[in-house]
Order: structure tokens, then C-alpha cells, then sequence
């Protein structure tokens, strides 16, 4: 009969055992129901307990919060850092965006190619190429989230990012999906955010998603006709090797992007 | 002061927020607390060291903004869980609301737990941390960390299945 503490137990299904106490829960487990019942019961209540709250995730922050956050509350020293005025130029970026698109001959897949910021706390209106509003929720899903996590923004629409990829000048870059919402309702776009040095990101190009396929065929198509995705063709042309490994995003996105 | 830090906290928000939320049992609740957490982290940015870990430094200031609110108002997590409500109304789908419904219950289990267990519970099970870096946050050895965890989870299975004629399901993989 082995003697197991709930502790022992507890920390093994947590991962936080040894290689030799985790064999020995191993070999418990094999010998006895009620070990084998105990390390159920405190897996279940660890994965409850991971979901009670994860919708929170996956809300917009209230911008009371951002406020408070950036040090733009009332209650904030006078000392408080306000956010980095956004950067005048673009001109390079969009230069560089618009040709690469130009080289990969995106018809109709590209529009919009114009600088603007949006405001709230949504995306606000279409996707367009310019400077990310630090208050929104394509910042925060840009800066925070996981590619593969959906991040919903104030006005109904939402933001996934999708990969992550290293830029040849050095700056992350990530590409995403965004739902926005818009006059006509809500609307699916494809971009591509670059992240400047200090701490801004900058939405590189846009694209419509690909067009509802040809009745009978079970292929989506891009917008120009072609069944290249663009977006990917551009990652491929802007960066050195492609997407990072989720390893690597999850190290970039806790060191805060360095 | 770190240039950088007001970025950096907004880029924390949505993981501060759940942690405040689980602590409190409320998301309304949570979010007063994640504010003035926030403005007490800015107004002593200068004990924050750039290079060191600011969720833990974060994390140790909401549970000491919670504890402090606690002996104030002896409020406890109970009766705040509004989402039963939105749940019922706005639902898609019957085997989403119950899972939704069940969400609900272990939210209002984990608020019954003892102070003590249920930060534990929250910083390890629910964000993911590690024993080490609870043990750093609350300021208690690894064994009480553990020892604590493993009450917290032993009672929430209990309170969970006190009310129900047949077992708690088992969380969908």
C-alpha cells in the first residue's frame, strides 16, 4: 500500500514534481483506484477552475482601466508617463507595404491603403493601413494575446491575431483577422501589424478575406482570382523564414516584445 | 520610474482582470480593484525593478488592494455572479448555457473557499503559475503553498457535488 499525501498528488498532476516522485505517483496510479480517483478529482477541479474565468480574456478591457493603466487617471502622479506621441511619418512603411503589394500583383485583394488612426475602444469602421490607437482592442490583441486567441472589441467586431513573424529590419510583426463593424454590418479583413521600438504597432497592409468559392467547388479563392493567400506570399517577402514558433511568440509576447 | 511600465501594465490588463475577477467573485468587483491596483503600481513605480517580473509585482498588489478591502467591508464573493442571469437570457445553444451554468457554479464554489485556499487556487489553477512564484507572491513557504492547494481542491470538488443527486460532470476536453 503506498502512501501518497494530497499534496504529493496535487503537485504531480500540477507538473511539479521531480522525475523520480512523479514515477512513483506513476506506479500508484497502476496499483490503486483511489490514487487514480484522487489525481482525477484534482485534475478536474485545476481544469473548472482554469475555465470559470477565462471569459474575461476575451472581452474588451474597459477603458476605465486603460486609463488607469497608462497613468492618465485623475489619481496619477503628475510624473506619469503619458503614451509616446504617434509617430508623423509613416511614408517608409506605407512605401513599403504598398509595393510589396504591388509586386505580388494583389488586384482586388488590397484596398484602403490609407493613413488613419482609429479611436474607442473598438477598431472603428473599416481596416486601413496606419498607426494602431493604443486604446483599442487591435493594440491590446496585437501587444498581449496569443495568435489563435479571439479578443472581441467594444463595438461588436473582434480581433484575432494569427502569427507572429520577425520582420528583415528587426520589428515583430504579427498577422491577424479582424471583424469589424461597420455601416453595412460587420465585416472580415485580414492585416499585417509591424511593432516600432517604442512600443507602437503599425498595420502594414490589409486584405479582404478570400471570396465565397464558385458554386460547386469547395475551394475558397482569393479576391484576385489566384489560390495564393496573399497575406501569405507577403509574410514570406517581409520576413526572413516565415512565423515564429509558438515557443518563440510566447517568449517575445513575456518579454514584452524584446 | 521605467518609461515603460504604463505599456506594459495596459498589455497585463486582460490577465489582471481575470485574476481579480476570480478573487472577487465579480467582474465589476475585480475591475475596481485591477484600478486602483493600477494606480498604486504607478505611484510607486520606483519599487518596481525593470528586468524583474511585473505580473508577480502586480499580482501581489491586488491580492494585498483585496485583503485590505476584505477587512474593510467583510464583503466575501458570494451572491455576485451575475452571468447566471445573462446566461439564461442570452443563450446559444442548450449544451453551451449548461456548460456556461456549470461555469457559473464552480465560480461560486471558488468564492465560498477560505481566503487563504482561494488564492492559491487562483494564482496556480487558474493563471497558471507555479508553485515557486505563488509562494513568492503571498509570501508563504512552498508546503503551505501546496498544502493549501490541496484543501482548495478537495473542497471545491466537495462543494461542488454537496447539492448534486448525481456527480459533477467531468469538464469536456
Amino acid at each position: 500500500m503506498t502512501q501518497l499525501t494530497d499534496e504529493t498528488l496535487v503537485a504531480y498532476v500540477d507538473g511539479e514534481l521531480s522525475a523520480e516522485e512523479a514515477a512513483k505517483v506513476e506506479r500508484a496510479l497502476n496499483a490503486d483506484q483511489r490514487v487514480r480517483e484522487a489525481v482525477q478529482m484534482f485534475r478536474d477541479t485545476a481544469d473548472w477552475s482554469r475555465r470559470a474565468y477565462d471569459d474575461v480574456l476575451h472581452e474588451p478591457v474597459p477603458d476605465r482601466l486603460i486609463t488607469a493603466a497608462s497613468g492618465e487617471g485623475d489619481h496619477a502622479p503628475a510624473s506619469a508617463p503619458r503614451h509616446a506621441p504617434a509617430r508623423r511619418s509613416r511614408i517608409a512603411g506605407l512605401a513599403m507595404a504598398a509595393s510589396i503589394a504591388l509586386a505580388v500583383g494583389v488586384a482586388g485583394g488590397f484596398g484602403l491603403f490609407q493613413v488613419t488612426g482609429s479611436g474607442g475602444g473598438g477598431i472603428s469602421g473599416p481596416l486601413t493601413v496606419g498607426a494602431v490607437d493604443k486604446s483599442g482592442s487591435l493594440h491590446l490583441a496585437l501587444e498581449s494575446a496569443v495568435s489563435g486567441t479571439l479578443i472581441a472589441a467594444g463595438d461588436g467586431g473582434n480581433v484575432m491575431p494569427l502569427t507572429t513573424f520577425l520582420g528583415r529590419d528587426g520589428r515583430p510583426c504579427r498577422e491577424f483577422q479582424a471583424v469589424t463593424a461597420g455601416r453595412a454590418g460587420l465585416s472580415a479583413a485580414f492585416g499585417i501589424a509591424c511593432r516600432s521600438p517604442a512600443g507602437s504597432w503599425h498595420v502594414e497592409a490589409v486584405g479582404a478575406p478570400p471570396a465565397a468559392s464558385p458554386a460547386g467547388s469547395d475551394r475558397y479563392q482569393w479576391a484576385d482570382g489566384s489560390n495564393d493567400d496573399p497575406m501569405r506570399i507577403l509574410i514570406d517577402a517581409m520576413s526572413d523564414g516565415g512565423p515564429v514558433s509558438l515557443e518563440r511568440e510566447a517568449t517575445l509576447l513575456s518579454s514584452g516584445w524584446r | 520610474m521605467s518609461e515603460d511600465l504604463p505599456q506594459q501594465l495596459v498589455a497585463l490588463l486582460p490577465r489582471l482582470r481575470r485574476f481579480a475577477y476570480s478573487l472577487t467573485g465579480s467582474k465589476d468587483d475585480g475591475d475596481d480593484i485591477v484600478q486602483s491596483a493600477c494606480e498604486r503600481a504607478l505611484s510607486r513605480a520606483h519599487q518596481w525593478q525593470p528586468g524583474t517580473r511585473l505580473d508577480s509585482w502586480m499580482f501581489r498588489i491586488i491580492q494585498t488592494t483585496w485583503i485590505d478591502r476584505l477587512r474593510a467591508r467583510r464583503v466575501r464573493g458570494e451572491d455576485h455572479d451575475q452571468d447566471v442571469i445573462e446566461t439564461l437570457v442570452g443563450d446559444d445553444g442548450r449544451r453551451q448555457t449548461e456548460s456556461r451554468i456549470m461555469l457559473a457554479r464552480v465560480r461560486q464554489a471558488i468564492g465560498r473557499l477560505p481566503e487563504d485556499q482561494r488564492s492559491v487556487l487562483v494564482l496556480v489553477a487558474v493563471d497558471g503559475l507555479s508553485y515557486r512564484e505563488a509562494s513568492d507572491i503571498l509570501d508563504v513557504p512552498l508546503g503551505t503553498v501546496m498544502s493549501r492547494l490541496a484543501r482548495a481542491r478537495r473542497r471545491l470538488h466537495h462543494l461542488l457535488n454537496e447539492t448534486n443527486v448525481v456527480a459533477f460532470p467531468r469538464p469536456a476536453s
